[in-house]
């Protein structure tokens, strides 16, 4: 079982006080009621038209990033969270490029920058408390649990109020699901959700032709093999028949 | 200077060219100084939402223009085609050369370049980019190995260099090997990306597609070498391998035209095509100029045995990879994100810097290396 968070566009209010625990339990210096994501920003709370839904990192649970990344600084731990690893990292921005939700923040003004992203409160998990954004939530919207029950909650919110709610989970299969949850209005998916259209993991479209790598290297090496030994005796047949031809030609 | 003639105005050029590359090595060293000691922000119009710009644009293009090297090393030792045989060392040069200016701009762009090692040790298996960086890796080990024949050559170690001679067949082997790999490793790299990319580009085919562009564009950046090498060493193309290679660029880019065609059609693009104006117009820009244009020119056999016929088709090829690569990098995720790219003047100073510094090593080499055949040295 891993732990997930199931945010309800519903039950937000929009006090931001999600995005200010953040801020505190991580120490960041982000200015307060941020628009949108930055690399002291983990988490942010977005308005359409009245509606709101909240925007950080969707610990997929089989993540892009984590797949991406050539020297594994970033990783999913069996528990949830995709955490980072700074001493890993050479600043590829490989991440950047392959997260669907375009998460990652990076610390542009820094000569040693970092990657910078929710890391799902890991050491407050680590801990067995809450996340401190479902902590401060006052309206219920953020919720922090097992993700599976969480799941089972959501469905029923949607069953619940299905005139309010766009019919669907987001989170549940999507780019083969995360442990964030979402359920929110068809306002908000129209104009403010990011979310991948295929259920396969992503990780899994770069798997079909990097798998093949062992069998491409192996075939054209044999396939070479094969042209250097031909043609070596091509050549080598046309130059005897070439000698053969001049002998019969001297012999004449 | 006794084999230039010294003619005042071509001393004049020639002071005007030092003149430029100086200038050009200045700036280029300032906005290093800029780089790296204010880091990416404060030098490039990099952002989150644009994490690749010029600099990677310009490494995964010059990866594809090195594949002149493993191709002309596969087509003598592999398919043993001799006519092309006075060309291979100055092929595997430009390679070396094309890979070694990779490792030094992606110095410039990682955020942690001291980090630069770390895929050495930090492994995951998964990463398209860690099975890249080792095969160019391992590759680059291969051209050093090829490099060391005109190298240890010149310097007069003649038992080492025959023991090398022993090894070009092997090499050729790994250098195709491990290119093809690479060079379709880079299409993999953005397979993962598939909702970040305009779908005119995206394709499950990347891989074909980048190996298939780099053959066209690597045959034509060697070509373009070989007409600048012309001007520096006692060299000169024979009619008979302009004629061989504009065979060789006419075979690969009709291939890859082809391969880019069943894609389109398999995947139903041409419709979305015509409903992408923007997308059409930047896909236009690539393939008109860079694939159609060469391959009508080259399939005219007057302009095919032509030296300028061929030189044109070449730089036309070289360009149209230059333009894939920044559809691949940057404009196919723009037309998807809205977000804009433009590069900053240290970025565009930096790329021109490691442009110069590539083409004098070539010519240093070029005069000072045993690359071309001595018999033809003493023809001109």
């Amino acid at each position: 079982m891993s732990k997930g968070i199931l945010f309800d566009s519903r039950l937000c209010i929009g006090c931001g006080n999600c995005s200010e625990a953040c801020r505190e339990a991580h120490h960041l210096s982000g200015k307060l009621n941020p628009t949108d994501l930055d690399a002291d920003n983990f988490t942010v709370v977005k308005r359409v038209d009245g509606y709101k839904v909240r925007d950080f990192c969707r610990h997929c649970l089989k993540p892009a990033c984590a797949s991406s990344c050539p020297v594994g600084a970033l990783k999913k731990t069996a528990e949830g969270p995709v955490v980072y690893d700074a001493n890993k990292c050479i600043g590829c921005r490989y991440c950047f490029v392959a997260c669907p939700y375009r998460i990652p923040r990076y610390q542009w003004n820094s000569t040693r920058p970092q990657v910078r992203k929710c890391d799902f409160c890991v050491e407050k998990q680590k801990q067995g408390e809450a996340t401190a954004c479902a902590d401060a939530c006052p309206a219920e919207a953020t919720v922090f649990g097992e993700r599976e029950e969480l799941l089972k909650e959501a469905h029923a919110r949607l069953e619940a109020e299905p005139q309010w709610y766009f019919p669907k989970v987001f989170g549940e299969t999507e780019g083969g699901g995360s442990s964030i949850l979402i359920i929110t209005s068809p306002v908000i998916v129209k104009k403010a959700l990011i979310y991948p259209t295929i259920k396969t993991p992503l990780p899994d479209l770069t798997a079909a032709a990097h798998n093949q790598v062992p069998f491409v290297g192996f075939g054209v090496g044999t396939m070479l093999c094969g042209i250097w030994w031909l043609s070596k005796r091509r050549n080598e047949v046309a130059a005897l028949e070439a000698l053969l031809r001049k002998k019969e030609f001297d012999g004449k | 200077m006794a084999n230039n003639n010294s003619k005042p105005l071509t001393r004049i050029s020639t002071a005007a060219i030092g003149l430029a590359v100086l200038a050009i090595f200045a700036v280029g060293l300032y906005a290093t100084w800029l780089r790296f000691s204010r880091g990416l922000g404060a030098t490039t119009h990099l952002s989150d939402s644009v994490p690749w710009g010029l600099w990677i644009w310009f490494t995964l293009t010059r990866v594809g223009l090195s594949a002149g090297g493993f191709i002309l090393a596969a087509v003598v030792y592999l398919f043993h085609y001799e006519r092309f045989h006075s060309i291979v060392r100055a092929a595997v040069l430009t390679a070396f050369v094309g890979y070694s200016l990779v490792a030094v701009e992606l110095i410039y762009d990682l955020g942690l370049p001291l980090h630069f090692w770390h895929p050495l040790i930090y492994w995951n298996i998964h990463s398209a980019m860690l099975e890249t960086a080792w095969c160019i890796g391992t590759y680059v080990a291969v051209l050093g190995m090829e490099m060391a024949i005109p190298f240890t050559e010149g310097v007069g170690w003649k038992k080492i260099a025959d023991r090398l001679k022993g090894l070009v067949v092997l090499l050729a082997l790994l250098g195709a090997v491990l290119s093809t790999l690479h060079q379709s490793s880079i299409g993999t790299i953005f397979l993962i990306a598939s909702e970040k990319m305009s779908p005119i580009w995206y394709s499950s085919w990347m891989p074909l597609i980048f190996l298939a562009s780099a053959l066209p564009g690597g045959l034509g950046f060697l070509v373009m070498e070989l007409f600048m090498a012309e001007k520096f060493v006692h060299w000169r193309f024979s009619p008979e391998l302009v004629k061989a290679l504009a065979k060789l660029l006419l075979g690969t880019l009709a291939a890859y035209l082809i391969i880019l065609c069943a894609d389109f059609t398999r995947l139903g693009k041409w419709t979305l095509l015509a409903n992408d104006p923007q997308a059409a117009f930047w896909l236009g820009l690539e393939t008109i100029p860079g694939v159609i244009l060469p391959i009508v020119l080259l399939a005219i056999p007057a302009v095919r045995n032509s030296r300028i016929g061929f030189r044109i088709a070449a730089v036309l090829a070289v360009l149209g990879l230059f333009m894939n690569r920044l559809n691949f990098t940057i404009v196919g995720f723009l037309l998807q994100s809205h977000a804009r790219y433009f590069p900053t003047w240290q970025e565009i100073s930096i790329t021109f810097m490691i442009l110069t510094l590539g083409v004098i090593i070539f010519i240093v080499a070029a005069k000072i290396l045993p690359i071309f055949p001595a018999e033809h040295e003493h023809e001109a």
